[in-house]
C-alpha cells in the first residue's frame, strides 16, 4: 500500500510539512510518495531525506517529481512503478557528464583544452543541458579559480545543470578554497548518482 | 482597511535575498575600488561600508530592503527600519540621516503605505536619525527598506573581521524569525509566538551596541539573511580564526523549535547550509532541526559581539542591567581545519 501525497502548486516550505507529517503517520515499511512540481522544493525535501538516512527513489512523471521512500529508510522497493518507468519515461531521463581530467581526447595538449572549452559553449547551446556535472581528479581545474571555462559552467549551472567537485581531489591537490562553482560532493554521493543515471557520460 | 501584507508575498519565494554565491558570481569582475579614505568595503562582508573625512569622522552608509516580513504595515515599516539601521550599529557608528526606499503596487490603498513609511519614520526617530526624504515606485509588491548615513570615529569602526582567538561569542537576541515567519505566512504560527517574534524584530540594536560601545569589543555583526550559521562564518573567515558554535546556548523564540519540527524549514536555510557548510564541521550530537536553527535567515537579529573573555562578564552585567537579552554561545580559536565547531 502506498500513500500518496499531492503538494503541486504548494510553496516551499509546505511540502516539506507534508513529508514529515507523512513519515510520522507512517507505518515502519509503508511506502510514501510525494509528488512535487517546484524544483526547489524537491531539492530542499530531498536534502531534507538525505540528511535524516532516508534513501530515496526520485523519478520523472510529466511536469512533476516523485519522491518515493519509507519511514525505515531503506531503499524501496517499487517494482510496478520501476517498470512503468522504464517503458514509458525512458526519452524523459536525464544524464550526467563526468569530467575525470581537464582535457578532452588524447593528443595535443592545448588542443584537448581547447575542445573542452568548445564543448561546454556547446553544452550551453543545448536544449537539454546534463542533470549533473562531476568532476574528478584533473577535472577539477575546470571549477577552480582562474578555469578558462568557468563561465561557461556557472552559465550550465543557471540553467539547472548541478556541478559536484569531488571533495578528496580538492583536498589532494589543495584547492579547497579555489572552487569558484558548484558544490564539494563526496564519493558517496557521486557513486550514488552514476548508478542510478542510465546515461552517463565520461570525458 | 485591513490587509495582511504576508497574502501578497509571491508564494515560494522562500526569501527575498540573493543568495552569498550567487551574489559573488554576479560581483565577479567587477573593478574593485580602493581608496585611502575607504576603511572597510565590500571585501570582508561587513555589514557596512565606511569611509573616512577626516581624523575624527568616518561615513557608515548601508542600505537594506524587503518584501513584508509581517502581516500588518506599520509593524512591517518598523521592522524593515529597524534591520536596515541595525548594519550602522553593527559598525559601531550612530544614525545621523536616511532615505525611504519603497516599491508599492498602484491598486493597493495609499493608507497601506502610509503606515508603512510611518513604521519607518517612528523607528528612525527612537533611533535619533531624520529622513531626509526617498524614492519609491510602483510594483507588484510591496517593499521597503532605508538607505542609511550614520557616522563613527575612524578608530572606533567594529569590523566582522577582528574577532580573536581567546574571544567569547555573545548574541544580543534571540534567533528564528525566518522559521515564524514561513508559518505566519502558512497560518501555522500561535498569535502570542508570533507577536513576540515581531516584537524581537521591531527591537532596535541601538541599546545593545551602545553598552558594547564602552568596551573596546574585537568584531561584531549582525545576525540577518545568511542566518547565525553564515554570519559567525563570516566572522571566522574574515578574522582568519575559527569559532565554537555551543548550538544549547544559542536563545530561540519560543516555538521556532516545534515549528521546525513541524517542517517549517525556510528554503533560505536550506540554500545557507549550503553556502556555509563546506566551512563547518557538526558534533555527531547535533540534532538536524537545531542545525537547521542555526541556518535561518533572520530578519532585524541582534548583534555578534565577540569580545575578550575577560571583558565579556562585565559587558554581559550592563546588557542584563539595561533590559537588553543576551546570552553566551562561542568561543572564538585559532585557526583549525574548518572555521566553525558547532558543537
Amino acid at each position: 500500500m502506498m500513500k500518496v501525497i499531492d503538494v503541486r502548486g504548494k510553496a516551499c516550505p509546505l511540502p516539506l510539512i507534508a513529508t514529515k507529517k507523512a513519515l510520522k503517520e507512517s507505518d515502519k515499511d509503508e511506502l510514501i510518495k510525494i509528488v512535487i512540481d517546484s524544483e526547489t522544493s524537491v531539492k530542499n525535501v530531498m536534502r531534507y531525506l538525505k540528511d535524516n538516512g532516508i534513501k530515496v527513489k526520485q523519478q520523472i512523471a510529466g511536469d512533476s517529481f516523485e519522491l518515493i521512500f519509507n519511514k525505515d529508510g531503506e531503499e524501496p522497493v517499487i517494482e510496478e512503478a520501476e517498470a512503468y518507468c522504464a517503458s514509458s519515461q525512458s526519452d524523459d531521463q536525464g544524464f550526467v557528464v563526468v569530467f575525470g581530467k581537464d582535457k578532452l581526447g588524447e593528443g595535443s595538449e592545448d588542443l584537448g583544452k581547447m575542445l573542452v572549452g568548445g564543448m561546454l559553449t556547446t553544452m550551453v547551446e543545448e536544449e537539454r543541458t546534463p542533470d549533473k556535472i562531476i568532476f574528478l581528479n584533473s577535472g577539477i581545474n575546470l571549477v577552480l579559480k582562474g578555469s578558462p571555462v568557468l563561465n561557461l559552467l556557472i552559465e550550465l549551472e543557471s540553467k539547472g545543470s548541478e556541478l559536484l567537485t569531488c571533495g578528496a581531489c580538492l583536498d589532494y591537490y589543495d584547492e579547497m578554497e579555489n572552487l569558484k562553482a558548484g558544490r564539494v560532493s563526496n564519493m558517496v554521493e557521486i557513486l550514488d548518482i552514476l548508478t542510478s543515471y542510465s546515461k552517463v557520460i565520461n570525458i | 482597511m485591513k490587509i495582511d501584507l504576508l497574502s501578497l508575498v509571491e508564494q515560494g519565494g522562500c526569501s527575498a535575498k540573493l543568495s552569498a554565491s550567487e551574489l559573488n558570481k554576479a560581483l565577479a569582475g567587477l573593478p574593485k575600488i580602493k581608496h585611502k579614505n575607504l576603511l572597510v568595503d565590500i571585501d570582508t562582508h561587513d555589514d557596512a561600508g565606511v569611509y573616512k573625512i577626516n581624523d575624527d569622522y568616518a561615513l557608515v552608509q548601508t542600505t537594506d530592503f524587503f518584501p513584508p516580513v509581517c502581516s500588518d504595515p506599520y509593524d512591517f515599516g518598523q521592522i524593515a527600519a529597524a534591520n536596515a539601521l541595525s548594519d550602522i550599529y553593527a559598525m559601531g557608528g550612530q544614525v545621523l540621516t536616511v532615505l525611504n526606499i519603497a516599491m508599492f503596487p498602484s491598486n493597493l490603498s495609499l493608507s497601506i503605505l502610509k503606515e508603512i513609511l510611518k513604521g519607518g519614520q517612528d523607528k528612525v526617530t527612537e533611533a535619533g536619525g531624520i529622513i531626509l526624504g526617498g524614492h519609491t515606485i510602483t510594483d507588484d509588491i510591496p517593499k521597503y527598506g532605508l538607505a542609511v548615513t550614520g557616522w563613527v570615529h575612524p578608530d572606533n569602526v567594529i569590523t566582522n573581521a577582528d574577532a580573536k582567538a581567546g574571544d567569547v561569542l555573545i548574541i544580543t537576541k534571540p534567533i528564528g524569525t525566518g522559521v515564524i515567519i514561513s508559518a505566519k505566512k502558512n497560518k501555522l504560527v500561535n498569535e502570542d509566538d508570533y507577536a513576540a517574534a515581531v516584537k524581537n524584530m521591531k527591537h532596535l540594536n541601538k541599546g545593545a551596541a551602545e553598552i558594547m560601545m564602552k568596551y573596546s569589543v574585537s568584531s561584531a555583526t549582525d545576525v540577518t539573511g545568511f542566518g547565525l550559521l553564515g554570519h559567525t562564518l563570516k566572522m571566522a573567515l574574515g578574522s582568519d580564526v575559527s569559532i565554537k558554535l555551543y548550538s544549547g546556548k544559542v536563545p530561540v523564540l519560543k516555538g521556532v523549535m516545534e515549528l521546525i519540527d513541524l517542517g517549517i524549514i525556510p528554503g533560505a536555510a536550506f540554500r545557507n547550509l549550503e553556502y556555509a557548510e563546506k566551512d563547518c564541521f557538526f558534533d555527531d550530537t547535533i540534532d538536524y532541526n537545531r542545525k537547521m536553527l542555526l541556518a535561518d535567515a533572520q530578519t532585524s537579529g541582534g548583534l555578534l559581539i565577540s569580545i575578550a573573555a575577560e571583558k565579556a562578564n562585565s559587558l554581559v552585567a550592563d546588557l542584563k542591567q539595561a533590559g537588553e537579552a543576551f546570552s553566551v554561545i562561542g568561543k572564538v580559536i585559532d585557526k583549525a581545519e574548518k572555521s566553525v565547531y558547532v558543537e
